[in-house]
């Protein structure tokens, strides 16, 4: 399916006028964007650093998770509509971008991982779970998020 | 004075081999800056949720000293990564960073910060906090909170502007700006 | 969905991803680098 009408029609809107026209407009979004991936990735991360048991292992995982789980929406919000913006700026560049479909791939990974596997499964009691299935959904939650990061950066390189 | 010291500082930077090596880099310094960027998740991201518990926003029903405690370790792993890889960003350029109005303000802030960390440290590693447990932390504790959120988000914003070039040195400016950046050459010329 | 095949499915996914994810993005970053290799070298 392809998707250059959509990318188009962004690139046209009234939001790119703003985001192409004022340069230090956009810097201080990428910067607000930055924030948000520092809140989203802090929160996932200490979480899955408990669930790994690098940290906080006296506090029991499901507090820790339960305690996280609200800045991490709060962050994802913040994060994609900073990322909407500066999409406006640039759209016809990141449709041609693979690595902006990497992140936008990751990011709904990442987002789906979350909410429908590692909330529901890891929310409640862990007696009941493998230990190695909750490393597993840890090791994996890093990996998909870390990609979603790097891939943001690496959209600047190529 | 001080600025010339700086400045002479960068250009001795600037001529080793080593420096322009890696500003020149294919990869390396992609690496370097990327790796500065991301491990910003690992110090920061700890360090957020540390301030929120000080601000009483998270973790309510964990002790301060706790949260503090139990986040030290991943934090000051990342602290030390972002002092390398920013050391070796420096280095790759140091004369543009040393006359970056933005890279100055940056270190102003990243010492602000670390003052108001170090005395927050100090609070925390105290005996016996008699505020340890309460959800919400007393006021002098949720001031230091915030003002260190504040001086980080600070330090991601002049970051992020050091690669923009409204006030690089060759721009037209007012002459306090030469001043404030550091800009040795420019100055001397309007003299 | 029971606790059991939750726990199992995520399993799944998550070695999926690690596997499939992992070679995919892999892949992109070595051709963008040698992309920046012939264009820069």
């Amino acid at each position: 399916m392809d998707l250059l009408f959509l990318f188009e029609w962004i690139d046209t809107s009234m939001l790119a006028e703003i985001s192409k026209a004022y340069g230090g407009v956009f810097a201080v979004v990428q910067t607000f964007h930055l924030g948000a991936m520092v809140l989203l990735g802090g929160m996932i991360l200490v979480g899955d650093l408990r669930l790994l048991n690098i940290t906080m292992s006296d506090i029991p995982a499901p507090v820790v998770l339960k305690n996280t789980e609200r800045w991490v929406g709060y962050a994802l919000v913040a994060i994609v509509l900073s990322g909407i913006f500066m999409m406006s700026a640039v759209a016809i560049k990141l449709y041609y971008n693979v690595f902006f479909l990497s992140k936008m791939v990751g990011l709904f990974m990442g987002v789906c991982f979350f909410y429908l596997i590692r909330k529901p499964l890891l929310n409640g009691d862990h007696s009941e779970l493998n230990p190695w299935s909750i490393k597993i959904i840890a090791v994996t939650s890093i990996l998909i998020w870390f990609s979603v990061a790097a891939s943001g950066r690496w959209i600047g390189f190529s | 004075m001080l600025n010339q010291l700086l400045f002479d500082l960068a250009l001795w930077l600037d001529a080793q081999q080593w420096s322009t090596d890696l500003h020149e880099s294919y990869y390396v310094y992609n690496w370097v800056e990327s790796t500065h960027v991301l491990t910003l998740i690992i110090f920061l991201g700890m360090l957020v949720v540390i301030d929120l518990r000080m601000l009483g926003y998270i973790f309510k029903d964990v002790p301060v000293s706790k949260v503090a405690e139990r986040l030290d370790k991943p934090m000051m792993f990342g602290f030390a990564v972002m002092v390398v890889t920013g050391f070796l960003l420096y280095y790759a350029i140091p004369v543009r960073t040393t006359t970056s109005i933005w890279f100055r303000i940056k270190v102003v802030l990243l010492i602000a910060a670390g003052i108001n960390a170090l005395l927050l440290r100090n609070i925390t590693k105290q005996e016996n906090l008699s505020w340890d447990n309460d959800p919400v932390p007393p006021r002098r504790v949720r001031i230091s909170g915030g003002l260190s959120i504040a001086f980080w988000a600070g330090v991601i914003m002049t970051g992020r502007m050091i690669a923009y070039d409204w006030w690089d040195c060759h721009k037209a400016m007012p002459g306090f700006m030469y001043w404030a950046a550091g800009c040795v050459n420019e100055l001397a010329e309007l003299d | 969905m029971n606790k059991k095949l939750l726990e199992r499915m995520s399993v799944l996914v998550s070695v999926a991803i690690v596997v499939g994810w992992g070679i995919f993005w892999g892949t992109q970053v070595v051709a963008v680098q040698e992309m920046l290799k012939l264009a820069y070298g």
